[in-house]
């Protein structure tokens, strides 16, 4: 690709917006503090940071701060979140989404992920960020080769017409 | 842009051979960047305009169910937008009015009319799929029936708002001259367009003269009559060139055994160069088709024939009868 014009200045881009983005985290408190939850200016730093860095390690480009604001607004209620731990859960669960958003090859829509991930989370591994890992890669595992085994099937037509929300969802109760 | 910088790039001759039309608008700013007549804001201006026009397309793309997509995905679709984008500037005239156009014209609405000029191209694309249908060539060849019949389904599935920059298949039956650097839909206009050149020089001479030439052919090679690979016009071009060569009259195809010896003897005693320089004279005055793609199918062929000639096979190379 030309030097002058490609992907990269995506990144360029992003990084010289820096602030405007951390601003709008900070405006997403507006939501959170409704359980008691907030982010530090310095802690809202720290998310743009890590969204820009996971980004570039999962090879992804993001249009807005999507990602962030679906994983507070879904997470802020959590029984398992506390000031103490809101930051640093925060900062995890971005480099999980982004990683497996990518392992899933983009087959599923960034909701079902987030609910995913948040129930495992929440119901299933009370709260603990390390055993909802392995549930997810276990759960991205068996997705994969399932829709792998579809996508070389002679019937890929008939396979694929199958409704992937409730597909994920029939694996993830079969494990419960 | 100042008026001076239009004044001043106009002054300073910009290099075309740096200026590549499969990636216009990138070669031409890396051009005016080269010769110091792009600015440095005006340069960042365009790089970020093009970064937010991606944005948009992504967000098209993923149809909000996503707001991340992965930079394989980004990068195909930047390669389509700069494909669109390219479509209008190419279009524009001239280097000088696409210089203009780009550096005056936010990128999202160079988008938008590249989108127009593909809509337009791919209505082009299917007058000239109607011209190669009604100039069909009756001959059982499958890969040549298969290609005709099944093009209309390349044109409804080319995607102009994602991936512009794709052809949506393969194209099985080969061209005498394969253009390789064309993309999208300039690939396929460029593909029937010489299509219909090939029908029209080919429906020159008698339907039956061309299902013999092409039957003979089958018959030497030992292939049913449906399944070679081959592109019909090359078989009928190369024996129309030497019925030339030979003063026959103009209409026929066949060429004796004998005759073929005769071109031999002919040829036998001029160099190389100067059996290019004949048969090439004959081809470029050949009616019939494109006169330039008839030059550009004696030029690839040459060797061939050069070959053929040098080594007393013309018979086996030709399609003869004794």
């Amino acid at each position: 690709m030309h030097t002058l014009i490609n992907i990269n200045d995506f990144y360029a881009l992003q990084s010289s917006k820096n602030e405007e983005l951390a601003s709008e985290v900070m405006v997403l408190n507006d939501i959170s503090v409704e359980y008691g939850l907030t982010l530090t200016k310095y802690q809202a730093a720290e998310l743009v940071d890590t969204r820009n860095n996971a980004l570039r390690e999962s090879n992804r480009l993001e249009t807005e701060l999507g990602a962030v604001k679906k994983i507070i607004e879904r997470f802020c209620s959590s029984s398992y979140l506390s000031k103490d731990n809101y930051g640093e859960t925060l900062n995890e669960l971005l480099e999980l989404f982004y990683h497996y958003k990518t392992e899933l090859r983009d087959r599923i829509s960034d909701i079902e992920l987030i609910d995913i991930m948040y129930d495992l989370f929440e119901s299933k591994f009370h709260g603990s960020i390390d055993l909802m890992e392995d549930g997810i890669f276990q759960l991205s595992n068996k997705l994969n080769n399932e829709l792998y085994t579809e996508d070389s099937s002679d019937d890929v037509e008939q396979d694929m017409s199958n409704d992937d929300d409730n597909y994920i969802w029939d694996d993830y109760n079969d494990e419960e | 842009m100042t008026k001076n910088k239009i004044i001043s790039y106009k002054q300073t001759k910009l290099n075309a051979s740096n200026i590549k039309y499969n990636d216009y608008m990138r070669t031409l700013l890396a051009e005016l960047d080269r010769l110091g007549l792009i600015s440095d804001t005006q340069l960042k201006k365009i790089r970020s305009d093009i970064m937010d026009t991606l944005l948009e397309i992504i967000r098209w793309w993923t149809d909000d169910e996503s707001t991340s997509v992965m930079t394989d995905t980004a990068n195909d679709l930047m390669m389509n937008l700069l494909f669109t984008v390219d479509a209008y500037l190419i279009g524009v005239g001239n280097t000088e009015h696409a210089v203009e156009t780009m550096l005056e014209t936010p990128v999202i609405n160079l988008y938008y009319e590249g989108l127009q000029r593909l809509k337009l191209y791919v209505c082009e694309a299917t007058g000239l799929l109607v011209r190669v249908k009604r100039t069909r060539l009756n001959i059982p060849n499958i890969y040549y029936n298969e290609t005709i019949d099944s093009f209309i389904d390349l044109l409804k599935k080319y995607d102009m708002k994602f991936g512009s920059h794709h052809v949506p298949g393969d194209i099985d039956y080969p061209l005498a001259v394969q253009s390789k650097s064309l993309r999208g839909i300039h690939a396929l206009r460029g593909y029937l367009m010489n299509l219909a050149s090939e029908n029209g020089f080919c429906r020159q001479y008698e339907s039956e003269e061309i299902a013999k030439l092409y039957a003979l052919f089958c018959d030497k090679r030992k292939y049913p009559y449906s399944e070679p690979r081959v592109n019909i016009f090359s078989l009928v071009f190369v024996n129309a060139l030497f019925n030339e060569y030979l003063r026959k009259e103009p209409g026929t195809l066949m060429i004796t055994e004998d005759e073929c010896e005769v071109i031999e003897s002919l040829l036998e005693s001029v160099t190389d160069d100067e059996r290019r320089t004949i048969l090439g004279g004959i081809a470029s005055k050949m009616i019939g088709g494109n006169p330039q793609y008839n030059v550009k199918t004696a030029t690839k062929i040459m060797p061939e024939i050069l070959n053929a000639i040098k080594n007393n096979t013309l018979k086996n190379y030709l399609i003869c009868i004794k």
